[in-house]
This record gives C-alpha cells, sequence and structure tokens, in this order.
C-alpha cells in the first residue's frame, strides 16, 4: 500500500488538471473493478454494480497548487493560488509543473514583510530571460509543489497527502472486497479544492442511496494547536460535522457499530473551521438528499509540502470502508 | 417511514418536556399556538438531528388530516389535496419553515470532566458564560457553561469570550464524564417557554419553531377553507448551518410545487436595532422583497393582506433573505418563491422573544394566501 | 480597423441605458424580448425572470448553452426617511470609495436623484481620512417629505447609476451596465444570424449575486457544453505593479477567454476549440488574468450531470461604476468568434459517464 500511496502522491494533480491522477488510479483499480468510466467534469467512476443498495464513496483527486498568472519582463512569473493555498509556507518552495521544469517560489525582499500578500511572491523558474521564459511558460500553467514522500516507521510524510492518501483508501478497499450485497461505486472526484466542485455532478450522476467521502482531516495533536480530539494513530476518524457538512447521524451511528464490532480502534471527529469541509458537502444536497458520511484520515499540516499521516490510520480506514460496503445497506435502511 | 421510531436518546427530551402537565394543560386552554409551541421548543432538534422534531410535527399534521411523508435527510412534509379530483390538477403550494435550531456539539472532554464544543450554526459565543444547556449524552443531562471569575482574568480591559476558551460543567469528573458523555454528543439551551406580559414569550428555538407552528395553523385554517390547492406544509432540515440550505433545496426538489413560501423570523426592534433592520413585534408579518422574491407572489401578498386588513411590514432584501428561499427558488427548473416573516428579538438566543399574536396573523395570511393561488400568479414576468 | 460582424449596436445602446438591477431586470427584458420576436419560433420567460429561447441550427449536434446576465449592480430602497430622503443598500457588488456625489435613477419611474453625502468643511478631522460607507449616505430625489418621496419609491425599489451611452474618443464606447448587457448584445445577435447549429440562448437574472438565474437554466437544459458571454474587468490602467503583476486584459487587444476564475475551471478541450477558431478566423485574442471573478459558467459547468464550459468576454474598463469603456473592435471581435465556434461546439462529444439503470 505504502507502493500506491507513493506513486498517487507523486503524481501531478492540481484542480481542473488530475488527468494523470486519472490514468494511475484507473490502472490500479481496474483488476479489482471492471467497469470503469469518466463524465464531462472528469470524475473517474469504478463500479461494481449490484441489487443492492447504491452506495457511493468518493476521494478527490485534485491537490493544491498554483496557475501562473503573468510572466514579466525578466522571465519571473506571478501566480495565483488554486485551493487554499497557504501563503505562509508557500515562499521558499519548490514547485513543478506539468512539463517538469523547476522553480522556487520567493518573496520580494523589499515591502511589508508582515503583508503575507501573494502579490509579493514570485517565481524563479532559472529562465535567463523574458523571452526564454515566454518560449517554455505561459499564463494559464499550472505548478504543484515539489516535494517527495518520506515513510518513517508507521509516519508517512508528503505532499499531495490530501487526498490521494484517501485515493489509495479507495483502491485498496476495491482490491479486498470481493463480494458486496450492494452496488458499489468508487468515486474518484475532480475540483475539491477550489470548491468541492466535482462532487456534485458525480452524485447527481449516480444518484446514490447513501455516500461516504473519505478525506484528510486535520488533528489536534501538536503543539499550541485549536483543541480537537483527533490524534494520529489513534485509527480512522469517523465524521460528525466539519465546516460544511453534517454527517447523516444514520450513517455515522452505522459506521461506529461496524468499527466498534470488529474491534476497529477509531475516534470520533468534530472539525470547527469554517468553510473547511469535504466532497460530503457538495454530495449530501444533490437531488432529494443523500444520506452521507465521511471517514477521515487524521493527518497533519494539511495544505503544506508536509502532510503527515500514520499507515495504522491508513489500513483502519480500508478496513472500516470494506466492513461498511459488505454490510447490507438496504437493511440497514438505505 | 419510520415515523414511530424514536430513539432513546430524544425519548429523554420527551420526558422533559412532559414534565409540566399544568403548565401545559393551562397552554392548551390558550389555544393550539401556544400549547404547540411549548411542546416544539422543548425538543432540541439541533441542525442535522432533527428526527424527534419531525416525527412530532408529522403527529400534529396528521392530526389536522393531512398525509405526512420524511424525506432522506429528515424533513417531513405533510400534504393536504385542495377541493375536486383526487389528482389535480390544482397548483402545489409549499409552505417550508425550517425545524433545525442551533446549538452546540462536544468535541473534546478534559481530564477534568469539562467539556469543550464547537458550534452548529451561528452561535454567539458571547452570551454563553452563566448559560444553562442540556448535554445530549448516553442520557440527557443538565449543563452550564462556568464562568471565570472576575478575579482569576488577567488584567487589562476585558475582551468578549471566545467559544475555545468557554466549557460546559456537568458536574462529573473525568472517568465518569467520559462515561457520560461522547465527542459528538449534542448540547442545545435549556430554558423553558416563559409568558410575558402584553402576550409576548421567550425561550429557546423560537427561530424557527414559531413558524413551523404558524405553518400548522395555517394548515388548520386551509382545512377549514378547502380551497382548490394542494397545500405542502414542511418542517426542513439543516437551515442553520452553511451557506447551502439544505434542507429546504432538497424538499423543492423532491415536492416540485408550483409556489413556494419560505416562513422564518426576522429581527424585532429594539434599541439599537431598527429599521431598515428590524420589524415591530406585534406589527404582523415582515413580508420581504428583493431578487429571492418572484415579484408577482411580492404582490398577491401585500393585496391579500390588504384585502383580509392584516396588518404587515415591508422587508427589503437586497441581496440574500437569510431564509432557505433562495434555495428553493433556484431548485429545478425555478420556483416562484415569497418570504412571510415573524419578528423576535434576541435573535439565536436562550430568550427569543416574540409576539403570540403575530403567529395568529401569519397564519391567517398565509392561509387566505393559500386560497389566493387557486388562481395562480403569472409565473414569467411580462 | 472596425470588422463589420453585424453586432446590433443600436440594441447595446439601449441595453445600456435601460435599467436592470439584480431581481429588478424588467426593463432589460422588454428590451431583448422585442429585439428577439422576430427571429424566434418561441420564447419562455422562466419563474426566475431568465429569457430562454431554443435557437434552430442547419444541424442538431451537441447540447448548448450560450448565456449572457441581464442584471447589473445597484441599489435597492430600504427606508425613507421624514426628511424625505432614501436610505438605500447595495445590490451586487460595488465600492464605497466611488459611491458619494453620483447621480442617480430611483424606483420604476427613473426619477433623478443624487447619493449625497455630508460635506468636507462638516467632517471632523479624524473622519477625513475614512472611506464614507453608504449606510451614511442618502439619495435625495427632492422630495421634502416621506409622503412625497413614497410617490417616487417605496422599499424594495432599485436605483441605477445615471448613465448614458455615447462614443468615447475614435474608438471606444462608454455607459453603464457594459457588464454585462454586452453579453446581451452579442447573445441576441447570435439568436437573430443564422447558425450552424442548434443552441439555446438563455438571458439569466441575479448572476450578481450568486449566479442564480444560470443555475436554474442549466438545471433546466442540462447542457453538454456552455459558454458564458460577459464584459470582464480590463487591467489595463495605470499601476505601480504592473511590470511585476502584468496589465492585461488591455482594451483593444480583443477578446477575452478565461483559463480559471474564481468560480469555473475552463475545460482545456473547449478552450483549445476556442483558440483554433480564433486562429482559422484570424480573430486576435488573449487571456485573462487567472483567479480573478466568476461568471455564469460557474452554476452552467457544475448543474446536474455537468457540462464543459468556458467564458468570452469583453474587456471593458471600470466595470460596477457609473461608467465603463470598452473597444468598439473588442465587441465586433467577440461576436465573430463566438459565431465562429458554434460549428466545433456542435461536434464536442460528452464521455458516456456510469451506465445506470433508472432507480
Amino acid at each position: 500500500m505504502i507502493k500506491l500511496l507513493t506513486e498517487l502522491c507523486g503524481t501531478f494533480g492540481p484542480s481542473g488538471e488530475e488527468e494523470a491522477v486519472a490514468a494511475l488510479v484507473k490502472r490500479r483499480v481496474k483488476d479489482a473493478v471492471g467497469e470503469i468510466t469518466t463524465d464531462a467534469m472528469g470524475n473517474v467512476y469504478a463500479r461494481r454494480p449490484g441489487k443492492g443498495a447504491r452506495v457511493m464513496l468518493a476521494a478527490h483527486m485534485d491537490e493544491i497548487g498554483l496557475v501562473l498568472s503573468h510572466i514579466d519582463a525578466r522571465g519571473f512569473a506571478r501566480f495565483s493560488n488554486i485551493g487554499g493555498l497557504r501563503l505562509d509556507m508557500a515562499a521558499n518552495q519548490r514547485v513543478r509543473l506539468k512539463s517538469g521544469r523547476v522553480g522556487v517560489i520567493m518573496e520580494e525582499e523589499r515591502g511589508n514583510k508582515d503583508d503575507k500578500k501573494i502579490d509579493r511572491l514570485y517565481i524563479d523558474f532559472g529562465y535567463e530571460s523574458g523571452p526564454a521564459a515566454r518560449k517554455e511558460i505561459h499564463v494559464g500553467d499550472v505548478a504543484c509543489f515539489d516535494r517527495g514522500l518520506e515513510c518513517q516507521g508507521n509516519r508517512v510524510i508528503s505532499k499531495a497527502m490530501d487526498d490521494r492518501v484517501a485515493c489509495a483508501v479507495l483502491i485498496e478497499t476495491a482490491r479486498r472486497v470481493q463480494k458486496t450485497p450492494n452496488d458499489v461505486t468508487f468515486a474518484f472526484t475532480v475540483q475539491e479544492e477550489v470548491g468541492v466542485r466535482g462532487a456534485m455532478p458525480a452524485a447527481y450522476t449516480l444518484n446514490p442511496d447513501v455516500a461516504l467521502s473519505v478525506d484528510v482531516t486535520m488533528s489536534g495533536d501538536v503543539p499550541e494547536c485549536r483543541p480537537m480530539e483527533v490524534a494520529l494513530g489513534d485509527g480512522p476518524a469517523i465524521k460528525v460535522k466539519d465546516g460544511g457538512h453534517i454527517a447523516h447521524p444514520k450513517v455515522r451511528d452505522l459506521l461506529v457499530r461496524l468499527a466498534r464490532k470488529m474491534k476497529l480502534k477509531h475516534q470520533m471527529e468534530v472539525l470547527n473551521l469554517d468553510g473547511a469541509t469535504t466532497d460530503a458537502a457538495a454530495i449530501h444536497r444533490v437531488r432529494g438528499g443523500v444520506p452521507t458520511g465521511c471517514v477521515s484520515i487524521p493527518c497533519r499540516y494539511v495544505h503544506t509540502v508536509s502532510e503527515m499521516v500514520d499507515m495504522r490510520d491508513v489500513e483502519g480506514a480500508v478496513k472500516l470502508l470494506a466492513a461498511f460496503v459488505t454490510t447490507d445497506l438496504r437493511k440497514e435502511g438505505f | 417511514m419510520a415515523l414511530r421510531k424514536i430513539s432513546p436518546k430524544k425519548s429523554a427530551a420527551k420526558e422533559a418536556h412532559g414534565r409540566d402537565r399544568r403548565a401545559r394543560a393551562q397552554a392548551a386552554r390558550k389555544g393550539s399556538a401556544l400549547a404547540w409551541l411549548r411542546e416544539a421548543v422543548e425538543i432540541p432538534g439541533v441542525s442535522g438531528h432533527e428526527e424527534a422534531l419531525a416525527c412530532w410535527f408529522a403527529g400534529v399534521a396528521t392530526q389536522l388530516g393531512a398525509e405526512v411523508r420524511m424525506n432522506r435527510l429528515g424533513s417531513c412534509v405533510a400534504e393536504r389535496r385542495g377541493k375536486g379530483a383526487p389528482r389535480g390538477p390544482r397548483p402545489r403550494v409549499l409552505i417550508s419553515a425550517h425545524a433545525d435550531s442551533i446549538g452546540l456539539v462536544v468535541t473534546h472532554i478534559t481530564p477534568g470532566g469539562f467539556l469543550r464544543v464547537a458550534p452548529i450554526g451561528g452561535v454567539d459565543a458571547r452570551i454563553l458564560p452563566g448559560q444553562d444547556v442540556w448535554v445530549h449524552g448516553r442520557q440527557t443531562l443538565p449543563g452550564m457553561f462556568g464562568s471565570i471569575p472576575p478575579h482569576f482574568q488577567s488584567g487589562g480591559p476585558p475582551k468578549p469570550f471566545e467559544l475555545d476558551e468557554l466549557f460546559v460543567d456537568i458536574g462529573l469528573a473525568g472517568p465518569a464524564a467520559r462515561r457520560a458523555v461522547s465527542v459528538g454528543d449534542l448540547v442545545s439551551y435549556r430554558s423553558p417557554l416563559t409568558e410575558m406580559a402584553g402576550g409576548r414569550v421567550y425561550g429557546r428555538a423560537m427561530d424557527n419553531r414559531a413558524s413551523v407552528v404558524a405553518a400548522l395553523l395555517a394548515l388548520e385554517q386551509v382545512a377549514r377553507l378547502n380551497p382548490a390547492v394542494d397545500l405542502l406544509v414542511a418542517a426542513t432540515t439543516m437551515e442553520e448551518v452553511g451557506r447551502i440550505c439544505v434542507g429546504g433545496m432538497t424538499t423543492a426538489h423532491i415536492e416540485r410545487p408550483d409556489y413556494a413560501i419560505t416562513l422564518d423570523v426576522t429581527h424585532g426592534e429594539m434599541p439599537g436595532v431598527e429599521e431598515p433592520h428590524a420589524y415591530k413585534l406585534g406589527g404582523g408579518p415582515a413580508l420581504c422583497v428583493g431578487p429571492h422574491i418572484h415579484p408577482a407572489m411580492f404582490k398577491a401578498l401585500v393585496e391579500t393582506a390588504e384585502r383580509e386588513k392584516i396588518p404587515y411590514q415591508v422587508e427589503p432584501a437586497p441581496a440574500s433573505t437569510g431564509t432557505e428561499v433562495g434555495d428553493i427558488q433556484t431548485a429545478g427548473e425555478g420556483i416562484p418563491s415569497a418570504v412571510v416573516s415573524i419578528p423576535l428579538r434576541y435573535m439565536h438566543s436562550a430568550v427569543e422573544t416574540l409576539c403570540l399574536a403575530d403567529l395568529e396573523k401569519v397564519a391567517r395570511l398565509l392561509a387566505r394566501f393559500v386560497v389566493r393561488l387557486e388562481r395562480g400568479v403569472t409565473r414569467g414576468e411580462d | 480597423m472596425a470588422r463589420n460582424s453585424g453586432f446590433p449596436w443600436a440594441l447595446f445602446e439601449a441595453l445600456s441605458n435601460a435599467r436592470g438591477v439584480t431581481g429588478d431586470e424588467g426593463p432589460v427584458r422588454k428590451i431583448l424580448k422585442d429585439f428577439l420576436k422576430p427571429h424566434v419560433d418561441s420564447m419562455e420567460v422562466d419563474a426566475m425572470g431568465s429569457i430562454l429561447v431554443q435557437k434552430k441550427g442547419k444541424t442538431a449536434g451537441a447540447r448548448i448553452l450560450l448565456g449572457a446576465h441581464m442584471d447589473e449592480v445597484g441599489f435597492m430602497v430600504m427606508k425613507i426617511e421624514k426628511s424625505g430622503l432614501f436610505r438605500v443598500a447595495k445590490v451586487g457588488g460595488l465600492d464605497d470609495r466611488m459611491l458619494a456625489g453620483k447621480r442617480v435613477r430611483v424606483g420604476p419611474g427613473a426619477a433623478p436623484g443624487v447619493l449625497g453625502a455630508k460635506a468636507p468643511h462638516l467632517l471632523k478631522a479624524e473622519d477625513k481620512a475614512k472611506i464614507v460607507k453608504l449606510e451614511d449616505m442618502t439619495v435625495d430625489v427632492g422630495a421634502s417629505t416621506e409622503a412625497e418621496a413614497r410617490k417616487i419609491a417605496s422599499p424594495g425599489d432599485t436605483a441605477t447609476f445615471e448613465s448614458t451611452f455615447e462614443s468615447w474618443g475614435p474608438s471606444l464606447v462608454r455607459g453603464k451596465a457594459f457588464d454585462d448587457r454586452v453579453g446581451c448584445a452579442i447573445l441576441a445577435a447570435l439568436v437573430a444570424g443564422p447558425s450552424p447549429v442548434d443552441f439555446v440562448a438563455v438571458f439569466t437574472t441575479q448572476e450578481e449575486i450568486g449566479l442564480r438565474g444560470a443555475r436554474v437554466a442549466a438545471q433546466k437544459f442540462e447542457p453538454d457544453v456552455a459558454v458564458a458571454l460577459e464584459g470582464t474587468g480590463a487591467a489595463d490602467t495605470p499601476s505601480k505593479r504592473s511590470e511585476a503583476l502584468g496589465a492585461f486584459p488591455r482594451l483593444g487587444d480583443g477578446p477575452v477567454l478565461t483559463r480559471r476564475d474564481s468560480s469555473t475551471i475552463t475545460d482545456r478541450e473547449i478552450f483549445a476549440l476556442f483558440e483554433e477558431a480564433a486562429g482559422k478566423a484570424g480573430i486576435r485574442w488573449q487571456e485573462k488574468r487567472p483567479g480573478i471573478g466568476g461568471t455564469d459558467a460557474g452554476e452552467f459547468h457544475r448543474a446536474r450531470s455537468g457540462a464543459r464550459s468556458i467564458s468570452l468576454s469583453v474587456p471593458c474598463r471600470y466595470i460596477h461604476s457609473p461608467a465603463a469603456l470598452a473597444a468598439r473592435s473588442d465587441i465586433e471581435a467577440a461576436l465573430e468568434l463566438a459565431r465562429a465556434a458554434l460549428s466545433p461546439l456542435g461536434r464536442v462529444k460528452r464521455p458516456a459517464g456510469p451506465r445506470l439503470e433508472k432507480s
């Protein structure tokens, strides 16, 4: 699984340019699930048809990044954010374009250092002149952060852990679950980081009876952080609410029951941060409403280049999802 | 659907509101508005967790002869078919009132047994110190927000409290508290409905149980008037959370009404809160006008109020009305919509105050407007 | 050199002068309906007040939706003071710093009024540096009592900037509400002319307060591909930072294609399609600065099961103010580009998606 995670995290895929991740996901899920399709937005659906309740499991393929907005006379690039880019951490980072070209984000030396405005940052791709730069890079080109994956014991650090770790969880679940009484679709969605845009059409298309989104959540186990009971290594987190969604009580209670039944270490998650949410927010309001829950992977330093998760939580999430999709969800009232 | 099923947790709340039988009997004599309101505010119904409330609503609506159904996200719809052939054609009119209320949720239990909480909906942390609450754990327990005595506060000018520094005290030490309460359990204000002078009442969750009750009163009146309109009265969910009102939106998607009226509360006049953003308690329904309201619906409402001599107030809304109408209006292929509001003071506190007579006026206007919609209004303008 | 694209200048002038604050688009709707009537078989006004037209072309092809919004930013009357002055609130995005002293038209009868603020003489020293907020201004229509004022407008009625369409210098035009009456005029011209493919034209409402008319229109038609026709902000005015941050789009450099703004990530195949159509037709175009602004495409592309979408815009200086400026050549070229793209848009394919049984 760490191999799969390494591959996924290392693939280029800021919101709107998820094709490489989509191709990889399709390759890796193909053996487990026969029917793979895409839609107008680029969402990938891996479906195992069945007679029972229609279940949607969603993980988003996109990652935060940036888009070039101007290339100046000397070849320096300016940029705009893609998703919730943290300006406090963007400076001094390396970024990579789809072409492979690497640049460094730097902050203008003059001016007010406390003024954390994106306008004060620029990218140096190492071009010797404006014309040389313009031959290769253009306004609208997209970049993601350039940082490898490190595995140390149970803890893994990488960029784009949000939400490739959930893509890995879904793929692994698809591989492990051979028989299910339900009609299960693993949906790998696009454009979550820019406002949960892909999941809404995906849920509309699938019209599920019940849905789960799988995503990372923040943790409360680092020095001087927001009070939150979620900790790395304490198991997958079952969401109660976040900044955009309240988990459907029936789905949440079922997840708790399943975890207890198999004595799986788990934790309850209340993410009290305005606007911070997952695909579940988009899914649950589609059509006449979809009972939707969320399984979270606790993650430190979300939206930085060093997102850290614990593999025991990841493994736990796979177990919990596997139990969920093998439960007869019609009998549970969905 | 499973209307009869009330989970054990919620029956505790039911016990709580069963407690004061004498008061309830007294209230019943004063008419159903107060009695229903008293029952409705006693049920917690925090956003996303409205099942018990939907059951109560279904019970009352059934008694009034409506057919009820619950959707997958917990909104409850009561339908009363109008006169004429069983299947119409008649205009379908939706009156929606969100049934959920703001509340809190336990995020953390300290080693000492104090509960840290996060808001569900627009909770004002400044009013919490000293506030009585119910903690809906394994059992429903009384609790209170602790306040930090001035002796222990650091020097300098006092700052308003933030939720992060506040906690709920349930009188239990760490291990016992952990047995009784889990992360994710809900907290609601503990504040029984109280009658004041001048036909006013205060209590928790008047936003928006007052509207739910007014909608039921309207249903009662429409049953007597029996117009050729299929009336749908919905107690919707999850209005208080997020920019999108999921309950109203999904209910409109399922029911596809021809016209929709959203009932909600609006700010009542008080010192510091004045026109153009506040309305008189006792001054009758406030009728919204603005982009989220179909102009023909507003016009027909005003005409109805004038013909029936029901006093009304006009509430201009340059963008959002702050109600679920925005998400109902844009459901499906678009629904001509209107908003009728009940003036209420101290919104989102545990002592929301309103004038009972306004409920009656709102109900009367709604019932007459439903009759008026027999003829429909122009859907597309000009 | 201005091309002759057949852009309906007279219609554009009438649309720019017409008053249609969000939610109160009636006058604009009337002008458009009158213009469109001879050119269409049927026309519908939906519950949001949007005009929906199904245009027949030579062939069917992909379900194409073209949209332009009728509404403009403005004001709503909130209260009438005893003195006969109006208190107003903003409808849509307006900058307080440019409001004081502007001329406005108020209420259904378009009564002339001014946005009055305290004279500088009356300000305390510490207040002089502060921004005058709209809530501290009043609209004066000359009424001296509440009753007099009520004859002109009631709470809920709207007010617009006072502004008249005119030529500006050798190559520009000036007027209010170019965002998005210029899109409306382009779309109307497309409907009025012959088309190689079928398309749906929607003249939407309530864009300025959240793309609300567009959502409903897209839900009705569920397009395969959608184009928002817009008037977008130009950034070619003097700025200390323009060398560092870029100064585009520019007036006169052609229509603007958006790759990403705050509402939409443009489908790259559709972007390439427009690039190619522009190349073939010899139309010069320019980029919009990524990340800024939003258009109806934000709702078009994710309604129902999703659509591929793009925004095609005319660069305008000073949008959301009493008067915008735009280049005649950009407007003509935008219409030409939209027209050139129609045929290839008809060939756009929608991926099949999962094969689901009806449930």
